[in-house]
């Protein structure tokens, strides 16, 4: 189980009042709760190489730095069920009742919305804690048990501080 | 329990805007069996990796495949046949229509069985579809759809912007240029649509641009405005058309510089029936009278209104000062130097062109623009002031670039004059880094003391710029404005935000303020760099005041006086024609 405490970086060009200013005016969001089945943590780096084109040369790697840290965690979502009801309208004390305060639209594909920041914390997955940016949200059906959605979600490291309100 | 129940919406487009509706339905596809179904939602973002901390840049979705749908499934109760109303509407472009528009799909009812589809009023554009039909299930008529979601622009759906921003930025930013000299307008009836625009606009050059067309609509000399869709009234660029249209794959590509171009084309010269007199001058002061610098730029667009070509005219000249055009002097800081009066001007075998640079940006050190909408001349430090609307007008990135600043800032400053003598500041110098610069001209020493305090104060002020992005259709600048207020916290180094007025370029490096330098503008975006409008020392003095390694060796002028009979050295050249006002 993860915790992911979202924060939207509300980029706004009247950042501390002043007309112009490009800034973060950080906005908490919702709070998280997900099952992990499964999860994976990569680090590389990013070289430029130059081919050899010859026997005898060696070719050449430079290191210019570090790609971002990225985990990609798997598990269920919610049931199918649990969303709307048969109106098609967002169930009441559905899965999508925590969201409603912080979505424009609270529907299923939104539950993690690209670019927003994450803070994790789990007590038996080390990996994951830290502060990370939503990369990719994907929601999918799992095809031997059809009423529950599974999601993937490719986190990011967020490097640098956050920002504090209006800073 | 509810069916399963697709409508297929067809497109249409606002040929004005170039925003899609997606309102009529055209069909009601069902009852659907879900085979499988995902959603992906990406973002777009932009990583920097050279160094151990990689820098990231949030933009939001990626405009194509941003969120995808992928969707597997069966016509219920019907999928052993073949269906003429699902196979017409599951498609990607419509048929009988002469536009590439496409469909769209939503889920009408049956929500809470595919919530992956979102609310009812959620579309989906129908990017990629195939029937699929095996042998080994008996020709089943299965479907697979790729769909792309439509977003929203009012909804702010993905919250990475604040609520006030409605960053509704036109599907595809238009451009279209018009012949002639008046300021037509974007929407005016000849005025043809053109294709890969960039404009490039300096405040040291003539502004440039280039375009391509389908066809050669246009030909060498044509004068022509440029205007973006986002801005129908005013001009982005105006000038002529300078070199020949090249074609290449039935694409033509124009080559254009800014009207001022023209005054190149005429010279500084007195005609009349028979005569022609190239060499002239405007003296100073006249009849015991010293001009003002607005008199002598008149002066010299007196011989273009003598000769004007394509009925452009440039008029007068306006002060964007407001201060130094009515004075006699070279604009000056008071703490540094006296006043001087602007010399006599001898413009012998001068364009007008040249004429106005040499008194203008080389002797004042001004810069030289000219009106987009009607190509007035204006002159000045600083042309108008620009308000970024929050809502509109947001920076996407903002990084510094190179600058022509010292690598230090000295302890000490040394200045030289070019007979050698020096001075110092502070006096006594304290221990530490020095550097030195030599004035290439006469001062005397109370000059050299306050200009050498001058360039030691400068030398700490911040003169590091920036280039800064804006999303496309955003039109509203000109090289030469600055901003009320402009800056970005989310970047490293941090541009700082400055908002103050500069009421006086020249003096009072703590109200400087943003100015645009150099701009690009293209389809996709525009592109500042901007710089302190704060004139300093060097930007007044430019190639006069120059770093130096070490000491001029110092001369003496002596006379000797020899047997030889002296060569006789010709008189500074005779003139032909004296300017009067």
């Amino acid at each position: 189980m993860i915790t992911l405490a979202e924060k939207f970086l509300n980029i706004s060009m009247t950042h501390n009042g002043e007309n112009g200013h490009k800034g973060y005016d950080l906005i908490d969001g919702a709070t998280h709760q997900i099952k992990v089945y499964n999860i994976t943590d990569t680090r590389s780096i990013y070289k430029m190489g130059v081919s050899s084109y010859s026997q005898t040369v060696t070719p050449v790697s430079t290191v210019l730095g570090k790609e971002p840290e990225s985990i990609k965690i798997e598990g269920p979502l919610c049931k199918v069920s649990d969303v709307y009801d048969t109106s098609g309208n967002v169930k009441t004390n559905g899965f999508l009742s925590y969201l409603a305060p912080y979505r424009n639209l609270n529907t299923i594909y939104n539950v993690f919305l690209p670019c927003s920041i994450v803070e994790a914390t789990s007590i038996n997955v080390p990996e994951s804690v830290g502060t990370w940016m939503v990369d990719l949200f994907k929601i999918k059906r799992n095809l031997q048990k059809r009423e529950l959605i599974l999601y993937e979600l490719t986190l990011i490291e967020w490097c640098g501080d956050l920002p504090t309100n209006g800073a | 329990m509810t069916n399963i129940t697709f409508n297929i919406f067809k497109e249409m487009k606002d040929t004005t805007t170039g925003k899609s509706t997606w309102g009529n339905v055209i069909a009601s596809i069902g009852p659907i069996n879900a085979e499988d179904i995902s959603v992906t939602t990406t973002s777009e973002k932009l990583v920097t990796k050279e160094s151990n901390k990689p820098k990231i840049i949030p933009f939001g979705v990626k405009g194509q495949g941003g969120r995808v749908l992928s969707f597997v499934g069966t016509i219920q109760n019907r999928s052993m046949t073949y269906q003429v109303v699902a196979d017409t509407y599951f498609d990607v472009l419509q048929k009988n229509i002469d536009d590439e528009l496409g469909y769209a799909v939503s889920v009408t009812s049956g929500n809470d069985k595919l919530p992956e589809f979102g609310p009812p009023s959620a579309r989906w554009r129908v990017e990629q579809f195939n029937w699929d039909r095996a042998a080994r299930q008996m020709g089943q008529w299965r479907f697979n759809m790729t769909l792309g979601y439509v977003w929203d622009p009012t909804l702010n759906e993905i919250k990475l912007y604040a609520n006030n921003a409605s960053y509704d930025i036109p599907d595809n930013v238009k451009f279209r240029a018009l012949i002639g000299l008046n300021n037509g307008g974007y929407n005016h009836p000849d005025a043809i649509i053109i294709n890969s625009p960039k404009i490039t606009t300096s405040i040291l050059q003539l502004n440039k641009a280039t375009f391509t067309c389908a066809n050669q609509t246009f030909n060498k000399d044509d004068i022509i405005h440029i205007y973006c869709q986002t801005d129908p009234d005013n001009a982005i660029f105006f000038g002529i058309i300078n070199e020949a249209p090249k074609s290449s794959n039935f694409v033509t590509t124009y080559n254009c510089i800014e009207i001022g171009e023209l005054l190149n084309r005429v010279m500084c010269a007195k005609f009349g029936s028979g005569l022609f007199k190239p060499r002239v001058k405007i003296p100073n002061p006249y009849k015991g009278k010293n001009l003002n610098l607005r008199s002598f730029v008149a002066l010299i667009m007196n011989y273009y209104n003598a000769s004007m070509i394509y009925n452009y005219d440039p008029k007068w000249g306006n002060d964007m000062t407001y201060k130094w055009g009515e004075q006699p002097y070279i604009p000056y800081d008071p703490s540094v130097s006296a006043p001087v009066y602007i010399p006599a001007q001898v413009l012998s075998g001068m364009s007008i062109y040249k004429a106005l640079t040499r008194l203008l940006e080389d002797q004042c050190g001004m810069y030289i623009w000219f009106d987009n909408n009607d190509g007035t001349l204006q002159y000045g430090f600083i042309r108008n002031q620009i308000t970024i609307d929050p809502a509109k007008d947001i920076i996407l990135m903002s990084e510094p670039t190179w600058n022509n600043t010292e690598d230090y800032v000295p302890n000490n400053v040394l200045l030289y004059n070019n007979e050698g003598n020096y001075v110092v500041y502070p006096n006594p110098p304290i221990n530490g880094t020095y550097i030195s610069y030599q004035y290439n001209s006469s001062m005397n020493n109370i000059m050299m003391d306050s200009m050498v305090k001058k360039i030691h104060n400068d030398l700490q002020t911040d003169r590091s710029t920036f280039k800064v992005r804006f999303p496309a259709g955003v039109v509203k600048f000109k090289d030469g404005d600055v901003f009320t207020g402009i800056g970005d916290s989310t970047t490293d180094p941090i541009m700082p935000y400055r908002d103050d007025t500069d009421y006086d370029p020249l003096t009072k490096s703590s109200d400087t303020v943003w100015q645009i330098k150099d701009m690009t503008i293209t389809s996709t975006y525009t592109e500042v760099v901007v710089g302190p409008s704060y004139f300093s020392i060097f930007d007044i003095f430019r190639n006069t005041l120059v770093p130096v390694k070490e000491a001029p060796i110092p001369t003496e002028l002596v006379e000797k006086y020899t047997s030889e009979v002296p060569i006789s050295t010709q008189a500074m050249g005779s003139v032909d024609h004296v300017s009067v006002v």
